[in-house]
């Protein structure tokens, strides 16, 4: 088989790659091992949350206080402010219109309660959640028998903020994110509200309900008693699942039958709004063109000197050849399977073998707490300013392999809350470096 | 079948599986294939002999898209196939029905010297109903027609090509032969147009209903027949196309995967196995494939299987279609048709293959295309029954054009 | 200090020995206090393999542990068989070891009274796919699993059920003597936050590998060697039935399944403190390579995590038998002693019970409490192993029953533990019983035992617990409870684990921020217990 570009990866890094590519003219094919990022993260565009441990407010400014070798220092400001600027207009051409600044972070609400800075968030978690107008109860108050309304009935204030799960609904608890809130500082309190009669009630999880509300007349039959539920609230709190398929557009409507401002609260996988998201990528994908195999690795290259001619991938019962002018790896570090941690402590790049400094021995992979840092999370390849993987002297390992996305060294896209906009940023100047013709807009 | 079990080590639970289930999505008693697969696993280690834990299993429709989108390799649909191997023996092996509708060879020998009047009864209502009743095959599940002479007669007065520069041995399957032989003349066409030479080496059922349908005995015996007939030909000719997808992809990798057959023969025919379309692109790439399509002005909507997807070559036919001038092609967003083989023929799943195919029938609707194209016949046949319209393997596509 | 209760006994210790002690008494008419510094099972009963012996592994060297094996064994399997995994367990032969000994293995099961059978390298195999090719002959033994904390439960609550009260988190701190008798026993209400004095006529001091300690409060020297063990928890079972080496005991030659788990054990080597329960890696690999001898798709496999428990060794003070600092333990005999401490010491009302292991822990309490009850005057006889526990109509566990039941009753989506197919209403039913912390629920539930190392049900989990208002602030109920899991897991973790580490990373820090920022070790700040208990990790 024969591509122009192959692109490795399907996660935020790969897609986005592997789409502004085949929009700049190239002719791009996907192999992927399988899903990743977009359906495991918070459903929002992570520019830069933390450094050095403390919340950023200005990420775009906070660029230039990064280590050199950082991604967005080797990417340039200019590619993250244009990758954001790109992803804005295709998410809003695809439906999934984005709020936010990337002058400027934001907060995301999260099912825990807790607000997550971020600097992009798609409309129906972009709500603005109203705080400091009630008395922060502290974490240890919450409503119920121990203090506050009792759940179901939320009686008029300013700012209030009604947090509403849909009974039955496993992933969502609005007594743990109402009491996370009130420890930000806002005056939430927790309800939930009943579902309509429907055929998946014993048993379903975010992604039976998602379709079900992509129905209109589900909606129809929800909303009333989601209003009842949060009557009197300012803004209503409510997990991710407000429909997967036509992108926003169920969320507009829910909002519109409840009568009050609609929230999404971000929740553990696999993410509603990442699904949204992958679906606007492939039917990009499809429409431009680039065909893609996802479900099979990638498991090695050909090389000819110093250039890779073709790219190995696992068949059904042969191994596929691939050939490639360019190849693209956006394989994800330990954690999208584009590195392994091997037991005695060194790490291995899984396609093409790239350097990777691994550690003396696995202790040193992770951190004492759970909730700390951990230097695997932040383990890579190292690579030039133009974002080809170099050897231990500094020099391409080849001529035409870029990396992007979360299998670069140099940061911990958790940690510092980047993981979207270096996939971005990477990928953008990724477009650049292998078109030379400016991309045209969307 | 050891190794296909052990993949469930590699689960982190990250629910990606359930997201692409398309079985789950249309009913609750499927809880999903993280469940089925990985989870359930742990509890099944063949100690409690005698009986399976499991219920629900018998809804997974062995689609294998759970198995595509796990990105860590568990290999989720296989895990649950194997489980259902051990569900079946738990009870007592097959029922009637899924005896009967595993052997489609057998079928079809039975009906074929009766074969218009066969028809004319697997047409009927009332007989329909009374065989519903009967055995658990749903009243309206598409039935293929029976042919009155089969491929293999047909290939027996072919005069092969005398002027070719490859050669391929030809894996008709069971539905070629039995109920669509003008599907395999199609087949036999195009490769001569591409100065390929085509021979017919003697087969048999490849065994994947009765694997699917979790006899892996009788499967095993089919399997092993069946290596046996084609061994000579993955070395001479060296390939071997199938223009059956499920077929195929039971060669290239489910005898190894359920069955643990790893000798050297049945080695040696996976690695000879090539969907029709693979191999017609690899002659593509080659600068081999004769591009003289003559134009066809139409639409279609291009479905591709879930068990083609399972080959890892991605979707050929597309690149296939994309060069026959004036054919617009729109492609299925559907993952599974909902059939799934011998699944969709079953009175107490067919309702959930029809909902499972509600997304691409309305996508079909909506499109208004002249046709449909689909590499898998069972898909074929069901697309046919829900939208009306003609549905057409890539190939016979490919024939039509280079016809005209 | 006003007593908080006046009992008959006292029992200083929760693990295998003390409840069942405190059963017998119970059975014996006696009353009796159970009290215990954590929860019950979190010493050395819940840090094993979780093998019910046959004896066989002492039946070359130690005849006498050997039989009291077999028979407990078979007297567990009577009274407690809803703790049992009947399962049965192999000693396999492998190019390399010594023949000579396998002919005293057979001959010292003989003698022992253990059943055994032969089975060729092809008959092994088909009993235990996963066994190595190499592998040239087996023996066929009447070993099982056991789930100590079902053991305890169950016998707990029999005890309870006639009258006897077990205090978890009741710590001894000191006792109070008049003269060569104890007339009260003081115990640190952990949760209560002070002091209460439990008043008594007998002390029973069945505190493991910390008898010493028990001792030292009580004034009479105990003088027991902490003989560590590590065990290595793979994420699946990987065996049917016990697999051991049929050789002279070493390390890293035992399988043990447990439930969905497999139990690579052990190591032995002497340490300074019952406490120390770190495990280093290099530990880690030993046990796998080693046991990959046995079942080399091990060397492969996903390892869930490692823990440490401490063998609770007795060193007779005029011996000085044993091994020093550093040395390997298994040279000292692990059956166990009843020390009277008033002819050993001058103090008249005190026994201790040391050393032995858990599959004999009901004999272990039957030889203590007959000296006791002849010492009371107490004149019932011992009836524990006859009478059956409460739930042994369940009959053996079975593997599948969890998979089973939630088939049974479609409660798919009930799922609150994936991993372990725990449901919504048990873990409602044990808030409702008083459970308040995410640790409690793990114990008793097996939620977040799985290979997701709960990364899912502990936020499910904790928004139960907000939910039914238990007190606390629940986001850092969650955050003490990951870190808990996170302890010791640095030493097992890379490939598949690793991960699964960083998905979880990126879930509890990435999606929710949670960072357990200004909140020190909690679960040292609240005296709750460092444990990663067996059955399971």
């Amino acid at each position: 088989m024969r591509a122009d570009v192959v692109v490795v990866g399907a996660g935020p890094a790969g897609l986005a790659t592997a789409v502004r590519l085949a929009e700049a003219g190239r002719q791009v094919r996907v192999i992927a091992r399988g899903n990743g990022f977009t359906h495991w993260g918070a459903g929002a565009v992570d520019a830069l949350g933390r450094l050095g441990g403390e919340r950023v407010e200005r990420p775009l400014e906070a660029v230039g206080r990064l280590a050199e070798d950082h991604p967005y220092r080797l990417a340039g400001e200019a590619a993250l402010r244009d990758g954001l600027d790109w992803f804005a207009r295709f998410a809003a051409t695809a439906g999934l219109a984005h709020a936010g600044d990337p002058e400027r972070n934001r907060d995301q609400v999260t099912a825990l309660g807790v607000l997550r800075p971020t600097c992009l968030l798609p409309e129906p978690a972009a709500q603005p959640i109203p705080k400091g107008s009630g008395e922060p109860r502290g974490p240890g108050g919450f409503g119920g028998p121990q203090g506050g309304p009792p759940m179901g009935r939320v009686p008029v204030g300013r700012g209030r903020v009604a947090v509403v799960n849909f009974e039955g609904f496993r992933d969502f608890s609005p007594a743990l994110c109402a009491a996370g809130l009130r420890g930000a500082g806002v005056d939430a309190v927790p309800a939930s509200a009943p579902l309509p009669p429907w055929d998946h009630a014993r048993y379903f999880t975010a992604v039976e309900l998602a379709r079900a509300i992509d129905d209109d007349g589900f909606r129809r039959r929800l909303a009333p008693g989601l209003a009842r539920a949060a009557a009197g609230a300012d803004v209503v709190v409510v997990p991710a699942v407000l429909g997967v398929r036509g992108g926003h557009a169920p969320w507009a409507d829910l909002q519109r039958l409840v009568g009050t401002p609609l929230v999404e609260a971000a929740t553990a996988p696999p993410s509603i709004p990442g699904l949204r998201l992958f679906a606007a990528y492939r039917r990009r994908l499809d429409a431009l063109g680039v065909g893609w195999q996802f479900g099979f690795p990638a498991l090695g290259v050909e090389r000819d000197g110093d250039r890779v001619t073709a790219v190995r991938s696992e068949g059904a019962s042969r191994e596929i050849v691939m050939h490639c002018q360019e190849l693209v790896l956006a394989t994800g570090g330990v954690a999208g399977h584009g590195i392994e941690a091997n037991r005695d402590g060194t790490l291995t790049e899984v396609v093409a073998g790239l350097p990777v400094e691994g550690f003396p021995d696995r202790t040193a992979f992770l951190g004492e707490r759970f909730l700390g840092e951990h230097p695997l999370g932040a383990a890579g390849v190292r690579v030039d300013a133009e974002l080809r993987p170099m050897n231990a002297s500094g020099s391409p390992v080849h001529a035409n392999v870029r990396c992007v996305g979360g299998l670069l060294a140099g940061h911990d896209p958790t940690v510092e809350g980047s993981r979207e906009g270096v996939a971005l940023a990477t990928a953008t100047r990724t477009a650049e470096l292998l078109a030379p013709t400016p991309t045209p807009a969307t | 079948m050891l190794h296909v079990e052990q993949t469930a080590d590699r689960c982190i639970k990250c629910n990606v599986c359930n997201t692409v289930c398309p079985v789950s999505a249309v009913t609750d008693l499927f809880p999903g294939p993280k469940y089925e697969g990985p989870q359930g696993q742990r509890f099944r280690a063949g100690i409690d002999t005698g009986d399976s834990p499991d219920h629900s299993l018998d809804y997974c429709s062995g689609c294998g898209l759970c198995t595509q989108a796990c990105p860590e390799g568990v290999m989720v649909a296989e895990i649950n196939q194997v489980a259902r191997e051990r569900l079946v023996t738990a009870r007592g092996g097959l029922g009637l029905r899924d005896k009967l509708i595993s052997r489609p060879s057998l079928m079809g020998r039975l009906a074929r010297p009766v074969a218009p009047l066969a028809n004319l009864m697997m047409a009927a209502r009332p007989v329909r109903v009374a065989v519903e009743k009967a055995i658990g095959v749903h009243r309206a599940a598409p039935m293929p027609r029976f042919s009155g002479t089969t491929f293999r007669s047909w290939a027996r007065r072919h005069r092969a090509l005398s002027d070719a520069t490859r050669t391929v041995a030809y894996f008709h399957g069971c539905a070629v032969q039995e109920f669509e032989p003008e599907m395999g003349a199609a087949v036999v066409r195009v490769l001569e147009r591409n100065r390929v030479r085509v021979t017919f080496p003697r087969q048999a059922c490849c065994g994947l209903p009765l694997v699917s349908n979790g006899d892996f005995e009788a499967g095993r015996a089919a399997a092993v027949r069946l290596v046996g007939r084609l061994r000579a030909a993955a070395d001479d000719p060296g390939v071997i196309v199938a223009n059956s997808t499920s077929c195929g992809m039971t060669l290239k990798a489910k005898y190894r995967e359920l069955l643990g057959m790893d000798d050297a023969a049945t080695q040696a025919v996976s690695k000879a196995v090539y969907d029709i379309c693979e191999y017609l692109l690899e002659l593509a790439d080659e600068d081999a494939l004769d591009r003289s399509f003559a134009p066809l002005r139409a639409k279609a909507v291009y479905h591709p299987p879930c068990q083609l997807m399972a080959h890892g070559v991605g979707t050929p036919a597309l690149d296939l279609l994309a060069m026959v001038p004036g054919l617009e092609v729109e492609r299925s967003r559907a993952g599974c048709c909902g059939t799934a083989g011998t699944y969709g023929t079953k009175v107490e799943k067919y309702q959930i293959a029809m909902d499972v195919g509600a997304g691409l029938f309305e996508q079909v609707t909506e499109a208004r295309p002249d046709f449909v194209v689909c590499d898998s016949e069972t898909c074929r046949w069901h697309i046919a029954k829900a939208t009306g319209l003609p549905v057409y393997h890539p190939v016979q596509v490919l024939d039509r054009a280079y016809q005209v | 200090m006003t007593p908080l209760l006046e009992t008959e006994v006292v029992v200083a210790g929760g693990g295998a020995t003390g409840v069942a002690v405190l059963r017998d008494l119970a059975l014996r008419g006696v009353s009796a206090v159970l009290v215990e510094r954590f929860d019950l099972g979190t010493g050395t009963s819940g840090r094993w393999h979780g093998l019910l012996h046959s004896g066989a592994r002492y039946a070359v060297r130690d005849q006498e542990s050997a039989r009291e094996c077999i028979e407990e064994n078979t007297v567990l399997r009577r009274i407690a068989p809803h703790t049992v995994e009947d399962i049965g367990g192999l000693f396999v032969l492998l190019p390399g070891d010594d023949e000579a000994y396998a002919g005293k293995f057979v001959e010292g099961c003989l003698a022992s009274g253990i059943p055994t059978e032969e089975l060729s390298a092809a008959e092994a195999r088909r009993r235990e796919p996963l066994l190595a090719p190499d592998v040239t002959l087996a023996f066929a033994v009447p070993d099982g699993g056991i789930d100590s904390w079902a053991l305890l439960r169950s016998m707990a609550a029999d005890a309870e059920a006639r009258g006897s009260r077990v205090l978890v988190r009741h710590p001894v701190v000191g006792v109070e003597r008049d003269g060569d008798r104890i007339t009260a026993v003081r115990v640190h209400d952990q949760v209560a936050g002070e002091d209460r004095l439990i008043g008594c006529q007998w002390v029973v001091n069945a505190a493991g590998a910390w008898a010493g300690e028990i001792g030292r409060m009580a004034g009479v020297p105990i003088r027991m060697i902490a003989g560590k063990g590590v065990m290595v928890v793979m994420a699946s079972r990987y065996v049917r039935g016990v697999v051991n080496a049929c050789r002279k005991p070493a390390d890293g030659d035992i399988i043990v399944p447990q439930h969905e788990v497999a139990i690579l054990g052990t190591t032995s080597v002497q340490v300074d403190s019952p406490d120390d329960i770190a495990v280093a890696p290099a530990d880690v690999d030993r046990m796998i390579d080693m046991c990959a001898q046995m079942v080399p798709s091990l060397a492969s496999g996903r390892v869930l995590r490692a823990f440490a428990g401490s063998r609770p060794l007795y060193q007779p003070e005029s011996e000085d038998g044993g091994a020093s600092d550093g040395g390997d333990t298994r040279e000292v005999s692990r059956t166990f002693t009843v020390l009277d401490h008033a002819s050993r010491d001058g103090l008249g009302n005190m026994l201790s019970i040391v050393g032995g292991k858990l599959t004999t822990c009901r004999q272990m309490a039957e030889a203590l409490v007959d000296r006791l009850a002849e010492r009371m005057g107490v004149t019932e006889p011992c009836r524990t192993a006859t009478e059956v526990l409460p739930g042994a109509d369940h009959g053996p566990h079975r593997l599948a029953a969890p998979l089973a039941g939630v088939e049974r009753d479609g409660a798919y989506g009930e799922l609150i533990c994936e991993c372990e197919l725990v449901t919504r209403g048990q873990v409602r039913a044990a808030i409702a019983d008083g459970l308040t912390e995410l640790e409690d629920l793990r114990r008793k539930l097996r939620l977040g035992y799985g290979p997701c190392q709960a990364a899912f049900c502990a936020w499910r989990a904790a928004g139960m617990l907000a939910e039914e208002g238990s007190g606390g602030d629940p986001l850092a109920g969650l955050e003490r409870f990951l870190e808990e899991r996170w302890r010791g897991q640095r030493a097992t973790i890379w490939g598949d684990q690793a991960r699964q580490a960083l998905l979880n990373h990126a879930i509890y820090r990435g999606i929710f921020d949670l960072h357990g920022a200004g909140r020190p070790d909690e679960a040292a700040a609240a005296g709750l217990p460092r444990t990663e208990p067996v059955g399971g990790g």
